[in-house]
């Protein structure tokens, strides 16, 4: 589903493929909170965040067991979150993965 | 995404756009934040280092986030020289991206600075052992050639008889 809407901006996808590349280079502790942070209110639902086009991109996730951070919905924001509900959709899909109701699939962008 | 798919997302005009940005203020910010790590420096003692005040702290913060990207040249000077680092900035080939995207790692991100890079010495070592090689050959040539274009001596690169030569 992330896959397929960040699909259609390619630029955004780049630099988020760019942005968890590097992540992934260097230490959780060392990572900025403009890049990374965990959403207070909702346990374990974190956003990585990156810029693309005068707008902020986002991805809901959790980090699963085995450290890898599942996402569960994308979407931008300027001044508003788009979609306008995107995180309490994100916060219901992160807990119906928890409980197995979704396939999670592997992917690197 | 495979190195094949990678290089053919690079078809995409906006994807390269995005790659290119992304390499670009990405890596100089993480690269500011692991070398200042890795000198055991906070951002106030960056700032003292690289710009002689501690109070332009805020600015070492901006520095490190990659959405920032508004870096000047003068100032990736002054940082790569209180890393006591080298600054490459040019316009390269897609190809170099793709390298550095696949194959860098925290180390890459991390050059070490002037007195640990052992690379230099080993490059040097290298070079005692090959025939000697003349560097400034091309410039040289070039050097004759504008002798030659000036006339204040004789072209002896191929230009006696050319219209710059007459010149």
């Amino acid at each position: 589903m992330f896959s397929k809407w960040l699909g259609k901006n390619p630029g955004a996808l780049a630099r988020f493929r760019v942005r968890v590349r590097d992540l992934n280079k260097v230490p959780q502790a060392d990572w900025n909170k403009k890049q990374f942070r965990y959403l207070k209110g909702h346990k374990q639902l974190a956003e990585i965040k990156w810029k693309w086009s005068a707008r902020e991109w986002r991805g809901f996730g959790y980090f699963d067991v085995e450290g890898y951070f599942v996402i569960v919905m994308g979407c931008t924001h300027k001044e508003n979150y788009d979609p306008l509900n995107c995180l309490d959709t994100a916060a219901r899909r992160m807990r119906e993965a928890l409980t197995g109701e979704w396939e999670i699939k592997s992917y690197e962008p | 995404m495979s190195l094949e798919q990678l290089i053919k997302s690079l078809d995409s005009v906006e994807y390269r756009q995005g790659f290119v940005e992304g390499h670009a203020k990405d890596t100089i910010a993480f690269q500011i934040k692991q070398l200042r790590k890795a000198e055991g420096w906070d951002q106030k003692k960056l700032a003292e280092v690289a710009f002689g005040r501690p109070a332009l702290q805020p600015m070492v913060s901006r520095y490190e986030n990659p959405d920032y990207g508004k870096y000047s040249i003068t100032t990736l000077l002054e940082l790569a020289a209180a890393f006591d680092v080298a600054l490459v900035v040019r316009f390269a080939p897609f190809s170099e991206l793709v390298e550095w995207d696949v194959y860098s790692t925290e180390k890459t991100l991390r050059p070490p600075k002037y007195s640990q890079d052992v690379a230099l010495s080993r490059m040097a070592a290298c070079d005692q052992k090959r025939p000697p090689v003349d560097i400034l050959g091309p410039m040289k040539l070039d050097a004759d050639r504008s002798t030659g274009f000036l006339g204040r001596g004789k072209p002896t690169d191929g230009h006696q008889g050319s219209k710059e030569g007459a010149a």
